[in-house]
């Protein structure tokens, strides 16, 4: 995807307007236009990625230790109870932008916000099936970690806007992992 | 968690002792206590599916789909905000990995991955975990995010408090000393017609305590680690380090 595309990478560049909490040459943090809660931050890289698996050890690093201290700063600033921070990665996660953000979202007791799932049960078939797939690939993330030459899954990161208002501008296109 | 079942003078002579321990002790019992911990050192069984030095992960038993894993740092640490930065840089390296990892293993199109600090925030167990849970096109897990309207006023607000605080925390970069307007109008989305998440209720600014010296400099990859904060009143928190 052409960066000129990207809502995210214009507002990085400056070109669009957004409210800006952290900023350094690796990562920027913003408050989110449409929070789920007071203080809803999202913390990105300046590199346009689109997901999770694309990124380099060191700006993961980097992402998680902004989002972690703002996560105190939100909490002292603001006065909040705790903090989620979540990742939707890829289109059945319901990734808004494709460009990778982390959700820092503030919350109180009682703020209408409920993330809690409802647990499954699976028998111990399944859960076993799924434990052995799990080890095998699981295996080939200490040959990433030191490497650092991830090979990360082709995933469809294609994003239909919501909201369709005029005043979008940009298109969205399926991303496909640049060699 | 157990002290529910003891008698009201068990209850008191257990309190009587908590009072006495010194930090080290408490630390040592609440290890003792804790699941994870157990988990961790194999007294309890779980489906280990990766571990290291740092981490270990595990299928969780209440999953929201197969193949929910949970990654756990060995330590006992109860909140993100307790872990040094060189950890949480592995913990979640890890978490990529792992993600990466059931993409391939299940086929899936997309994960999420979430962490719980407080029991404001959903946080069950006192140890610090990541879930990474896959996801199915419109299996409409209460994991999305919802999104509200805010009005500008509240932002600015908002927007304000958070940039005082961290000038002295964390040091800006020159960029953002100018708040700017939110692309409010740029990216409205048509079904955010709920109210806004309360942001008439925050209240009035109380002074920000610095936690540390103030610097200019943008956090550094191995910042010092904040061993001299003071402690804080976390209403929220205070249910998980403090009782059993």
């Amino acid at each position: 995807m052409a960066k000129e595309d990207c809502l995210l990478c214009s507002v990085i560049d400056n070109k669009v307007a957004a409210r800006k909490v952290y900023e350094d040459k690796d990562v920027l943090a913003i408050l989110h236009p449409t929070p789920a809660s007071v203080g809803h931050i999202l913390v990105m890289p300046k590199e346009h990625l689109a997901i999770f698996e694309q990124l380099t050890e060191f700006t993961t690093g980097r992402l998680f230790q902004v989002t972690n201290k703002l996560s105190s700063v939100v909490f002292e600033a603001l006065q909040m109870e705790g903090t989620n921070i979540i990742i939707s990665n890829g289109t059945a996660a319901e990734q808004k932008w494709p460009h990778f953000t982390i959700n820092l979202i503030p919350r109180r007791s009682q703020d209408g916000l409920n993330f809690a799932w409802s647990p499954r049960q699976f028998n111990e078939d399944d859960m076993g099936t799924a434990e052995l797939k799990l080890k095998a690939e699981a295996k080939k993330i200490t040959e990433e970690v030191l490497e650092d030459q991830a090979e990360p899954p082709v995933i469809d990161t294609k994003v239909e806007h919501l909201s369709g208002t005029e005043e979008d501008n940009y298109q969205i296109r399926q991303l496909r992992r640049m060699p | 968690m157990e002290l529910q079942n003891l008698t009201p003078e068990e209850q008191k002579a257990m309190q009587e002792k908590l009072k006495n321990m010194s930090p080290e002790e408490l630390r040592n019992l609440q290890k003792q206590q804790c699941l994870f911990c157990q988990i961790i050192s194999g007294k309890v069984n779980a489906r280990r599916v990766y571990d290291d030095d740092k981490v270990v992960a595990v299928l969780d038993i209440n999953p929201a789909s197969l193949g929910h894993v949970l990654l756990i740092p060995r330590e006992h640490y109860q909140i993100l905000p307790q872990m040094p930065d060189d950890e949480i840089a592995h913990l979640f390296n890890i978490a990529k990995g792992i993600s990466g990892a059931v993409l391939r293993a299940f086929q899936v199109q997309g994960t999420t991955i979430f962490v719980a600090n407080g029991v404001a925030a959903g946080q069950k167990a006192t140890h610090v975990m990541v879930h990474i849970i896959p996801r199915h096109e419109g299996d409409k897990a209460a994991l999305d995010i919802p999104e509200y309207q805010i009005n500008e006023e509240n932002m600015k607000v908002i927007h304000k408090r958070l940039l005082d605080l961290m000038t002295a925390d964390l040091g800006m970069m020159p960029e953002n000393e100018a708040s700017q307007a939110g692309p409010e109008s740029e990216t409205q989305p048509a079904e955010a017609a709920e109210t806004p998440a309360a942001p008439e209720s925050v209240q009035p600014p109380k002074t920000p305590e610095p936690e540390q010296q103030p610097t200019a400099q943008p956090i550094a990859k191995s910042a010092p680690q904040s061993q001299t904060q003071k402690p804080r009143n976390r209403k929220g928190l205070d249910d998980l380090t403090g009782g059993f």
